[in-house]
């Protein structure tokens, strides 16, 4: 038996084809998020097992809102191979666009204040199932030839006819939602259920290392369903669609349904795969690096850690912060290390943490200072030793970001720049940045603003304060905490890949917001209306002045179907393919004179 | 409705009128081309297990490695999570070879011989040949269960990893003679990992007749140690769900995925007279929600009520799709556990958030290197009942 088939079940597990093939997608779900760069790569953005019963499953995956459920349904062997189905449902956002396409019942549910707390555990809500169902999932295992198949079956549109319409209690009085016979649901359960089986199939792929040997699909003429006072709810032909079955096997064929007839679609090597299938996820698997066990390396991924800065008054909390950062981090298989340059300031109690997360100090002074040379010995030591996936560098309470931020370019071999995060007391925030320039750099080079100590003060202080954080940094984004409390997916994202929002409006565009000018830092956004040129644009931000300190932004290219997220620190940039849907573009920079530079920089990239 | 008009803007707040719930109470995909389940509406099983007067349950060791950098180190290093366990290199496996180049095979046959006798032998080779043996630990507890006519009986949960550490605690608290007194009469492993389950010989160096109930799930190299740790007693797998063991006394194993490639986690449930459910964890892998779910379903128990939880109470690392959910901490709450003794891989700020909500945790002493008082710590004991 082959040792990647292992790693994925027991051989004692192995040895009950129906209870490995009824294992099969939690284990390939499991396995593949363990690892983080790993589990990004496949597709995956989230996994929650539903606690209350019945070996349900919830996930998210990149580039759909919503939140798919598998539900188990039934388990049978035939010639020693096993069998197991499971029920797919996709639960879209409250505000995503597919809710337009699922019946007015659902629409209701999804805008219900429980709906999340429902779909996190909806094997206890039989009625969800029924209102949000769009697929079928087979897995199959056979022992013999560690074999291993998928298969998804779903009607290209799932439509329901209401033949009495719709009528709804809206708060603004009734309202015809939907016309005698006409549809209730049309809704697109294929396209819709294609993104959850392509990051199933690849992680089969990735963990059995190797493609799938077969492929077939089967289709059938689609039924859609009718309902009405009178007749009940019955199914009949539909005129336009299709019911598909798509298999993948590992090792096997793909057991055919004979419900659905000859497949349509065959393929097993040497031939060329299908066209339409030359992009699929599972294909990718021909991994290098053939070691004895499965790990990031055999995809190729050599993870930079990424960088924090952090930065905050003396005393705002932010070894509080970190703190809990680390233990997040920790309870979620994740490494921290801290490079700490607080002189003379009491540093994480490292026996309260169970060391949890490395540390040390660069003290040679001020780290903007004395940067290039102790903080690249300092990380050098440190990446090679623990491989972290984050190194938080905690400035001291004095230093300017400003400076450092320029001095970062040196590192960019070594790590992957992520966020400048401030901590601000909001207790003492009015005077610290009424009396401090530095203070105020902090807040305005912050992607992240965290205002903590929330507890301590009322609405009478918050509310100015945030005006005047807004004013000088328009573009972070603001959380409110105390005690340092806050999960670092809110302030990072799920895989540290977060969504970047545009600036709120409350300021104008291109940065006329200069109340504090000490050293005439400002913000300034772009607004991108139409593609760019990939080559312009390069060229430009590589002429970008040396007085921007940093600019980020959604950025759309002629030459590319994606968003591309756009982080630049001095010196370093990088685009990054969006896994979110953005509906704008737009840039911001922040530097010393920043409107002029951005209106130049707008003229230039452009054109 | 007109066309241009979005559903989202009048769904919120809105009610179908009469007659429309029919979609949802019918259930749309039983007239759909999908097969149906055959699952009938969960009822609450509530086994029977029978009931026992008290259980105290010694914290032997709860330290499973000293220094999370360097165990952190030394997996992302041999290639992440996914790694097999007998690859690290770790002791008491050492080949000599590296990090992440170690195999069961190479590992044993340098100290096959000298098991589970003389252990100290053995741990010289293995200081030798492993990747950082002076951070490992060990978890380990012993769990007495009084029954209701007074007898107590004693069951070991885990052994531990370092065979030096172990051999220091099971001193410590008298495990040692308990063993060759014949007065513990089974080992229960949790789960297959190093930490509690690589320190063996230590147990069978004192009573090498043990009887051992193993999780369904266990490796091959697993099982291979067994037999070559010298272990002359029976060995138990238990399947995944209920299994009895004494009155008020049962184990579960739930099938689930673990790190390190290692599969099936088994737990201990206990029903206190006029108390009610007690838990007993080794890392509580399936989730500390799943597991009093578990036994919310499954067992019947005093009071139909949650007395008191011992163990590791891990935190799923998966529960990330939506941050905005905190579920452990505020979840545990709606249980209404009377007493708390947690440590291991709980977390000690978890554990400080759980005091700082109100929960009964019962402190520990911080002594025998456990790092907190928040945590039951080495040498501590928790009654229930």
């Amino acid at each position: 038996m082959p040792v990647s088939l292992n790693t994925l079940l027991p051989p004692a597990l192995q040895a009950s084809p129906t209870q490995a093939a009824m294992e099969l997608p939690r284990a390939l779900m499991t396995r593949a998020n363990f690892i983080p760069g790993v589990r990004h790569r496949l597709g995956w953005r989230g996994v929650r097992d539903c606690a209350k019963g019945q070996g349900g499953l919830t996930v998210r995956v990149t580039g759909m809102q919503g939140v798919y459920g598998l539900k188990f349904l039934n388990v049978s062997e035939t010639d020693s191979m096993g069998q197991a189905t499971f029920h797919i449902v996709y639960f879209p956002a409250p505000d995503e666009e597919l809710i337009e396409s699922f019946s007015v019942q659902a629409g209701i549910a999804a805008q219900q204040d429980d709906y999340l707390d429902r779909v996190r555990e909806f094997t206890q809500y039989p009625d969800l199932s029924a209102l949000f169902g769009i697929g079928v999932l087979e897995a199959f295992f056979l022992p013999e030839e560690s074999g291993v198949a998928l298969t998804l079956t779903a009607p290209e549109n799932d439509t329901v006819i209401a033949l009495d319409g719709v009528i709804l209690e809206t708060p603004t009085g009734l309202l015809q939602a939907v016309n005698p016979s006409e549809e209730d649901q049309n809704f697109p359960a294929w396209r819709t259920a294609m993104p959850l089986f392509d990051a199933l199939a690849a992680s089969a792929s990735y963990c059995l290392k190797t493609a799938p040997k077969s492929l077939t699909r089967q289709t059938r003429p689609g039924m859609r369903r009718s309902y009405g006072k009178e007749t009940g709810i019955h199914s009949e032909l539909a005129p336009d669609t299709r019911d598909i079955r798509l298999g993948l096997g590992w090792n096997i064929r793909v057991p055919d349904n004979p419900e659905l007839g000859t497949p349509e679609l065959t393929w097993t090597p040497p031939s060329p795969i299908p066209e339409e299938f030359t992009d699929a996820p599972w294909l990718s698997a021909d991994l290098p690096g053939a070691t004895n066990s499965l790990d990031k390396r055999t995809m190729g991924i050599t993870d930079r850690p990424r960088l924090i800065v952090l930065t905050g008054f003396l005393g705002s909390g932010k070894t509080t912060f970190l703190t809990r950062f680390i233990e997040d981090q920790a309870a979620k298989n994740g490494f921290v290390a801290v490079i700490q340059n607080e002189i003379g300031q009491k540093g994480l109690d490292g026996k309260l943490l169970g060391q949890s997360y490395a540390v040390t100090e660069v003290d040679e002074g001020c780290v903007c200072c004395t940067l290039a040379g102790s903080l690249r010995s300092a990380l050098s030591g440190i990446l090679s030793e623990f491989q972290p996936d984050f190194v938080v560098l905690e400035t001291t309470g004095l230093a300017n970001p400003a400076n450092l931020l320029s001095e970062l370019a040196d590192l960019d071999d070594m790590l992957d720049f992520a966020s400048v995060t401030t901590v601000i007391d909001a207790v003492g925030a009015d005077h610290t940045l009424t009396e401090f320039e530095v203070a105020r750099s902090q807040v305005r080079l912050a992607d992240i603003l965290l205002v903590n100590k929330t507890d301590l003060v009322d609405d009478e202080t918050l509310i100015p304060l945030e005006q005047s954080l807004r004013q000088l940094n328009p573009s972070g984004d603001l959380y409110f905490m105390s005690h340092g409390d806050i999960p670092s997916t809110t302030l990072y994202g799920v895989n540290f890949r977060k969504k970047l929002t545009r600036p709120t409006p409350q300021l104008t565009p291109m940065g006329h917001n200069a109340t504090h000018e000490d050293d005439n830092i400002q913000s300034s956004l772009i607004h991108l209306s139409a593609p760019l040129d990939r080559t312009e644009f390069e060229q430009s931000v590589s002429q970008l002045s040396n007085q921007v300190l940093r600019a980020k932004g959604v950025v759309r290219f002629h030459d590319a179907e994606k968003p591309e997220i756009f982080q630049y620190v001095p010196g370093s940039h990088t685009l990054t393919p969006a896994d979110q849907t953005h509906e704008e573009c737009f840039l911001v920079i922040i530097g010393q004179d920043s409107p002029s530079i951005a209106e130049h920089f707008q003229a230039a990239i452009t054109g | 409705m007109s066309d241009n008009m979005k559903r989202r803007d009048f769904l919120k707040g809105a009610a179908t009128g009469v007659g429309v719930g029919l979609l949802g109470a019918m259930g749309l995909y039983s007239y759909s081309p999908m097969r149906e389940g055959y699952f009938p509406e969960t009822e609450r099983k509530m086994t029977d297990i029978g009931t026992c007067r008290s259980v105290k349950v010694t914290n032997i060791s709860e330290t499973s490695w000293f220094e999370n950098g360097v165990l952190m180190g030394d997996i992302k290093g041999a290639g992440g999570l996914l790694v097999n366990q007998y690859d690290y290199n770790w002791p008491p496996f050492g080949n000599g070879k590296g990090l992440g180049k170690g195999s069961y095979d190479e590992g044993i046959a340098k100290i096959k011989h000298l098991l589970p006798n003389r252990l100290e032998e053995a741990w010289d080779i293995i200081e030798a040949n492993s990747v950082h043996p002076e951070n490992a630990g060990g978890y380990a507890a012993l769990v007495e269960v009084e029954e209701m006519d007074g007898n107590k009986r004693k069951f070991l949960l885990d052994v531990g990893w370092s065979y030096k550490w172990c051999d220091e605690c099971f001193k410590r608290e008298g495990i040692d003679k308990m063993l060759e007194n014949k007065e513990i009469e089974a080992l229960f492993f949790s789960h297959e990992h190093f930490d509690h389950f690589w320190g063996l010989p230590v147990a069978l160096k004192y009573d090498p007749e043990i009887t051992i109930y193993i999780p369904e799930g266990f490796y091959p190299e697993g099982l291979q140690y067994i037999k070559d740790c010298g272990h002359t007693g029976k060995l138990i797998t238990v399947k995944s769900g209920l299994n009895k063991v004494i009155p008020g006394m049962a184990s579960y194993v739930f099938a689930i995925p673990i790190i390190c490639r290692v599969y099936g986690e088994q737990s201990l449930y206990f029903n206190v007279a006029d108390k009610g459910l007690v838990s007993v964890t080794g890392c509580c892998h399936q989730g500390i929600i799943r597991f009093a779910e578990t036994a919310y379903n499954e067992i019947k128990y005093e009071n139909d009520k949650c007395h008191g939880i011992y163990g590791g109470l891990h935190i799923s690392p998966f529960d990330d799709w939506d941050p905005k959910y905190d579920d452990l901490v505020i979840s545990l709450g709606d249980y209404g556990f009377e007493r708390i003794g947690c440590n291991h891989c709980t977390g000690v700020l978890c554990a400080k958030k759980f005091i700082a909500a109100g929960y009964p945790v019962v402190e520990g002493t911080a002594k025998f290197r456990s790092k907190d008082k928040a945590y039951l710590g080495n040498g501590d004991t928790i009654t229930f009942g």
